[in-house]
């Protein structure tokens, strides 16, 4: 499994939010550090074909990025996640797998299944608009996880979750990465030191850090203030 | 994998039906088109009379002009410098009162109107469609077509119930259709333009059927509360109307209600071709209403546009900018008006000539029609980028 990004560039008028970026993601967790503005979301949105490139191919296995076969494998959490507050976690979970075209069958078993992992059971039948953030955000990850993706887009999945809940989360995602290609964008350091495999880091829309966790000499975070001139507001 | 088409159309109508501002809109509109009828019959605007009745079927000839003026009479006062004016009915028989105030509204005054004989009211028939067809500068062609459906007119009229549920429906649709475009603005400005204001619009276009299919399931649920909203209301309207005034008088030729025509037809006619054209109207608003919200991505601006084109509606260019002109009196907004009878421009398409209420719809259709593709290619198009 190989996701193959080929000299992906994205303009907005005078601004490279993405520059000529080549990179071949495999199974495993990828961490994606960078300031705000440095192209994250940007790069994150055209890989799940969101966003079209305004240069450069995105594949998966040899499957073009705009492709039905593609978003069959895609798993998407953004990093403005919305829902319906007039659904319940387990309707807004039953109409993104419509969405991701399982049959009902099977979106049921799922639905049930990824309720009970995100720790969502007792809130399941209850509308979103009386959710907490966090449960929110856990609700994001199981709409993400509904197709059993083989590429796994989480940007902030960590945000608004308590530190238990973040650490629960750490480990659902580093277990996913065994089976998956996962790319992680996150602004907690910490999160893509413990689970990362590969570490890549963006500024101004390009990738200046590309290297596995042993690779970095010190610890992360001061590596990464040192990458970034100490001008992380992150 | 599969399309889930039904099970997507499904969520979309829960989603359009959950939002409060659809319960809000077509409550407040109904419950305003029942209050404005019912107010008009009890301030009297609308009277029942059973009485004229008795006139139904007869010719209106200068027997029956007789009669009336044995039945009412105009209430004359002396002005100070000695001369007389009519300033209102004195009502001895109601059976001749509609005839009389029809004869008002034809004569222009109370006088002309007591005085009116089976060939003044002839003349003044021809005088005013004749004036139409000067105003409107027709063509050759479009004068041939009318004079030839006027020959098919008889004269004497006879005599039809006046008033009736059939013509006072006929005579309000065009605030069904107001209100209509109301509701619908407020119902349907959402349902692209929400998925961007509640950041679900990633969701939906990193999916399978989210980038592809959803459009259709949209589309499809939005013209059902369109449809369904439309039919509502104009079920509030013309229900009122037949409960208070009846179902009689389905007879009557529709120049009783919306004055000389030479589009002569029965108003049960006229009614039926309103209300199907009410319809379709309700289908391309609801096909607007989504189109502006997928381009715009914003409520406000759907409804601040829907708005907009209804004062553009109002807009009346001069018939001497022919083309313009005529397309603007098919904006949907006011289409439905006692206006529209006496509208004489044809549509000429492959020789034949088709009439104003002949065209409308087909245009409506075919204008739903391209505002689905344009609709579908935006969204094709879409980016998220917020």
């Amino acid at each position: 499994m190989e996701l193959v990004l080929d000299r992906v560039s994205k303009q907005y008028q005078n601004i490279k939010a993405a520059d000529t970026i080549t990179l071949n993601l495999g199974v495993g967790v990828t961490g994606l550090l960078g300031a705000n503005g440095a192209g994250k979301t940007t790069l994150m949105r055209m890989i799940c074909g969101i966003l079209k490139p305004t240069g450069g191919t995105i594949s998966f296995d040899g499957t073009d990025v705009s492709e039905e076969l593609y978003r069959d494998a895609l798993g998407y959490l953004p990093q403005n996640f919305g829902c319906y507050p007039s659904f319940t976690g387990r309707d807004f979970l039953m109409y993104i797998a419509v969405l991701k075209g399982l049959d009902r069958k099977t979106a049921q078993r799922k639905i049930d299944e990824l309720i009970k992992s995100v720790n969502l059971e007792d809130a399941a039948d209850r509308k979103i608009r009386t959710y907490s953030g966090g449960m929110k955000q856990r609700l994001g990850i199981a709409q993400a996880l509904l197709n059993d993706p083989k590429i796994i887009v989480l940007d902030e999945p960590t945000a608004g979750l308590d530190p238990k809940e973040r650490v629960r989360f750490r480990n659902m995602i580093a277990e996913l990465g065994k089976e998956s290609i996962v790319l992680l964008s996150t602004h907690i350091v910490s999160d893509v030191e413990h689970i990362a495999d590969r570490i890549l880091m963006m500024k101004d829309g390009q990738i200046i850090w590309d290297g596995k966790r042993e690779h970095i000499p010190d610890d992360l975070e001061s590596f990464y203030l040192k990458e970034f001139g100490g001008a992380d507001d992150e | 994998m599969m399309n889930n088409l039904g099970a997507m159309y499904r969520f979309e109508l829960r989603k359009i039906i959950c939002r409060k501002i659809t319960l809000i809109a077509m409550t407040a509109v109904i419950l305003l088109m029942i209050a404005m009828n019912i107010g008009e019959y009890v301030s009297g605007t609308v009277i029942v009379n059973k009485e004229e009745n008795a006139l139904v079927g007869r010719p209106v000839d200068d027997a029956m002009f007789d009669e009336m003026r044995m039945a009412v009479s105009p209430n004359t006062v002396t002005m100070d410098d000695g001369t007389k004016m009519s300033v209102g009915i004195v009502i001895n028989d109601s059976t001749y009162k509609p005839l009389m105030d029809y004869l008002v509204i034809i004569g222009g005054s109370i006088d002309k109107a007591y005085a009116m004989s089976e060939a003044d009211l002839e003349r003044r028939f021809d005088g005013v469609i004749d004036d139409i067809i000067r105003d409107q500068c027709l063509t050759e062609k479009e004068v041939e077509y009318w004079q030839s459906k006027r020959s098919q007119s008889p004269m004497p009229l006879t005599y039809g119930k006046i008033q009736n549920g059939w013509g006072d429906s006929v005579c309000i649709l065009y605030v069904v259709a107001i209100l209509t475009m109301i509701s619908i603005s407020a119902t349907l400005s959402g349902v692209f333009s929400d998925e961007s204001q509640l950041h679900t619009d990633a969701l939906i276009f990193s999916s399978r059927n989210g980038k592809k299919r959803l459009v259709v399931a949209k589309l499809l649920a939005g013209i059902t509360v369109g449809m369904l909203e439309t039919f509502m209301i104009l079920l509030a309207c013309v229900g009122t109307e037949f409960a208070i005034s009846g179902f009689d008088g389905s007879e009557a030729s529709v120049q009783f209600f919306v004055g000389p025509t030479a589009m002569d037809m029965k108003i049960s006619t006229a009614f039926w071709i309103y209300t199907g054209i009410m319809l379709v109207i309700g289908l391309l608003l609801s096909v607007f209403a989504m189109c502006l919200s997928q381009v715009f991505r914003n409520s406000v601006g759907v409804m601040a546009t829907m708005m907009g084109l209804w004062l553009v509606s109002m807009l009346n260019p001069p018939y001497s900018w022919r083309l313009v002109s005529q397309a603007c009196s098919f904006l949907p907004i006011t289409f439905l008006g006692s206006w529209t009878f006496s509208d004489y421009r044809l549509v000429s398409i492959f020789g034949h000539m088709f009439t104003i209420l002949e065209t409308a719809p087909v245009i409506y259709l075919v204008s739903a029609a391209v505002l689905c593709v344009l609709t579908r290619i935006s969204y094709d198009r879409y980016q998220v980028t917020k």
